[in-house]
């Protein structure tokens, strides 16, 4: 029965890992993994430099993106539209919102190139240049996350 | 370098006066303006931006006044990355148009904020200069295009000092399942703020503890022991504050309460409770009660206030509100207050 169990998990693991969002960092980083508190302080700039005293450049797909819309609901709770009020009074002492890329691409390209940044890419579309450091499972359904991989 | 910023100036008025101020105007490396976000110029670690009002009041037993309140400007620069310098300049009640009288005599400029924050370590920044007084919730984000209404609290203006000038260490930790943010601070405005205007320390020292129980609410205790630039000597004061936040689906509910207390003065207790509701197409209705009171001055006052946001894009926001109560002549007269407010 162990047995059965273990590889129903095995077999679940690549449909979980395509179906999951990847926060990422640049593959010569020294940071191995943050937790979901950690990110979302450096998210909403409550965290501005990392333990090894690199600034956190924190990257975001653009707000209408599906993507952003994940992260933001998983990490805030929120949507992008309703932490608005947030930071606009973020922006009152003078502390900007993070960077947006315009593609998932640009956001490997960004990261891998720009020490002490962090953003996210779907797991599928993962490579060399960047390591993972926390993942996040998509509630979307399995046949949009697939077409989504099959895109960059 | 200079013949770019030049041109990247110019970008940006012809952005403005293109676009009315209402539209990204941004290329893909971050610069450019946003409503709401500045003018952005990346390369050089710079943000402008700033915040403008203006009201219409009508008060009970005083003139209809139109009145430009505020005018400020925000410079921010990243000068490395582990030092931001950031400055506010405001300038305050410009023109004053009262029944048939257009008047200058009130307006004033005012250094509102200016201070370096050097990041000391993960959770900890130190701040020097002058900064807005930690205390509570409305004071550290009192610009009228992030707050509901066009009256302030009572609470969140006549206890303490709106600014204090000197140094503060800040940051957030994680305690347990949630963060914790802390400021300690020291004031020292009788020797260091040149320009004394409202009330102001004369010296301070205190903190505040916001806990963040979830994404949407958060509890606040503030202290504060200080001594006020006055003439007569009314001894050490201090302070304590409570406060707390929920917001959720556009839904607002916060409350202040302080008691300040001193050796030589009475003592005084203040709080207001407001709650926001969303109407639909960015409208939102708005309620506050307020307390006050103060031995020393004035019997116990009570105000309400029932007001109406519409807030057509994000840092814009036109109020209407009407304010009424008991014993408020003198603090807070009933009448109608509105204003105009955008975050640019």
């Amino acid at each position: 029965m162990r047995v059965i169990a273990v590889l129903l998990l095995c077999n679940s693991y690549p449909a979980w890992s395509e179906g999951s969002l990847a926060v990422i960092v640049s593959s010569s980083s020294r940071i191995q993994s943050l937790s979901k508190k950690h990110v979302a302080r450096v998210y909403r700039r409550k965290t501005r430099i990392n333990r090894y005293g690199k600034d956190w450049t924190p990257t975001n797909m653009p707000p209408d993106h599906w993507l952003r819309q994940q992260f933001s609901r998983y990490m805030f709770r929120q949507t992008p539209e309703d932490m608005q009020d947030f930071w606009n009074a973020q922006y009152f002492h003078g502390i900007l919102p993070p960077r947006v890329v315009d593609s998932e691409e640009a956001m490997l390209r960004f990261v891998s190139g720009t020490p002490g940044s962090i953003g996210y890419v779907l797991s599928c579309h993962l490579d060399d240049r960047v390591k993972v450091v926390h993942t996040i499972r998509l509630n979307s359904n399995t046949g949009s996350i697939a077409s989504q991989c099959s895109k960059r | 370098m200079i013949k770019s910023n030049h041109i990247k100036c110019l970008l940006f008025i012809i952005c403005l006066i293109n676009t009315g101020g209402s539209t990204v105007c941004a290329d893909t490396s971050g610069n450019g303006y946003r409503l709401g976000h500045g003018y952005r110029l990346d390369q050089l670690g710079l943000v402008f931006g700033g915040y403008a009002s203006i009201e219409y009041n009508t008060l009970k037993n005083r003139r209809s006044k139109l009145n430009f309140d505020d005018a400020s400007l925000f410079v921010s620069w990243k000068i490395n990355p582990w030092l931001q310098f950031f400055t506010e300049l405001e300038f305050e009640d410009a023109v004053t148009v009262e029944g048939n009288s257009i008047d200058t005599d009130d307006s004033n400029f005012s250094v509102e904020r200016l201070y370096l924050d050097f990041i000391v370590s993960e959770p900890a920044i130190l701040r020097l200069g002058k900064f807005l007084t930690p205390v509570g919730y409305w004071n550290e984000i009192h610009a009228a295009p992030l707050v509901w209404t066009t009256s302030r609290p009572l609470v969140t203006e006549q206890p303490f000092a709106k600014h204090a000038t000197g140094a503060m260490l800040y940051g957030t930790v994680p305690v347990a399942d949630f963060d914790l943010d802390y400021v300690v601070f020291a004031d020292d405005s009788d020797d260091l703020d040149p320009k004394k205007v409202d009330m102001v320390f004369k010296n301070a020292f205190g903190g505040r503890l916001r806990f963040f129980f979830s994404d949407y609410t958060s509890v606040g205790f503030s202290y504060i022991n200080f001594r006020l630039d006055q003439s007569q000597d009314d001894g050490d004061f201090n302070l304590l504050g409570l406060d707390f936040n929920f917001r959720h689906n556009q839904f607002e509910l916060t409350s202040e309460l302080t008691y300040r207390f001193s050796d030589k003065t009475s003592e005084q207790k203040a709080l207001y409770l407001q709650a926001v509701a969303p109407l639909g197409k960015g409208f939102f209705a708005v309620g506050r009660y307020e307390y006050f009171d103060d031995d020393r001055s004035r019997p116990d006052v009570h105000l309400g206030i029932a007001g109406l946001a519409y807030r057509p894009i994000p840092g814009l926001i036109l109020k209407a509100e009407y304010r009424f109560g008991q014993r408020n002549e003198d603090i807070a007269p009933s009448g109608f207050l509105t204003s105009i407010s955008v975050l640019f």
